[in-house]
């Protein structure tokens, strides 16, 4: 009798989502990238990162968030709230969490500022494999 | 991966953000079509949708319910039907 193979043994693939861009103007609530996990299949997120820069300045600052939502709930978050030009606010973490199938992870932006731009860089690293 | 032009849904609010009703793609950046250009109200974007997820380079419905088999977001008749 063999023993199950772990899980990264498990036919697995890397599946990240992945979104960069410069200079976005103010915006709502956008989903940049959706991951959602199969049927029959699990998917381990192992790091993720969130990177937020101001481009140009705001004419009337808001807040400016990215977020990494897991399975429906916010799993982190990067907030901003500066006017200054190249002010940054980053995440980087390992997240460790295991999305069953159906379960998806999004990366969003938000801007609710007037005027002004953003850069964003937003990853997920994910591996898919055999539940 | 495959790139397609999908509608947009959502009212970008919090709970409804802007998105596409797909499992699983990646906006292709500075490809929006906008409703109302002022407003920023996105209309479509072009988006990157996996290969296993496409046929005849469009997300495709048989290849959706296969991959999701049981899941009731995707599993459906009407699943691509706001596409």
């Amino acid at each position: 009798m063999s023993a199950r193979p772990e899980w990264y043994d498990r036919n697995p693939s890397q599946a990240g989502i992945y979104y960069s861009q410069t200079n976005i103007a103010p915006h709502g609530n956008t989903v940049r990238a959706t991951y959602t996990a199969p049927s029959g299949k699990k998917a381990f997120v192992a790091a993720g990162q969130l990177d937020v820069r101001r481009r140009t300045a705001a004419t009337t600052l808001g807040m400016v968030l990215a977020s990494l939502t897991f399975a429906g709930t916010i799993g982190f978050q990067a907030l901003h709230e500066n006017n200054t030009v190249d002010s940054r606010r980053s995440i980087e973490t390992s997240v460790g969490g295991v999305l069953f199938a159906g379960q998806a992870l999004q990366l969003q932006t938000q801007d609710g500022s007037t005027g002004g731009a953003m850069d964003y860089i937003l990853t997920a690293l994910i591996v898919e494999f055999d539940a | 991966m495959v790139k397609v032009r999908v509608k947009v849904i959502g009212s970008g609010k919090e709970g409804d953000p802007f998105r596409v009703n797909l499992p699983n793609y990646v906006p292709i950046p500075g490809t929006e079509e906008y409703a109302d250009p002022k407003k920023r109200i996105p209309k479509t974007v072009m988006v990157e949708v996996p290969d296993n997820e496409c046929e005849k380079g469009r997300p495709d419905k048989a290849k959706i319910r296969a991959k999701y088999k049981g899941q009731p977001r995707w599993d459906r008749e009407d699943v691509l039907s706001d596409i």
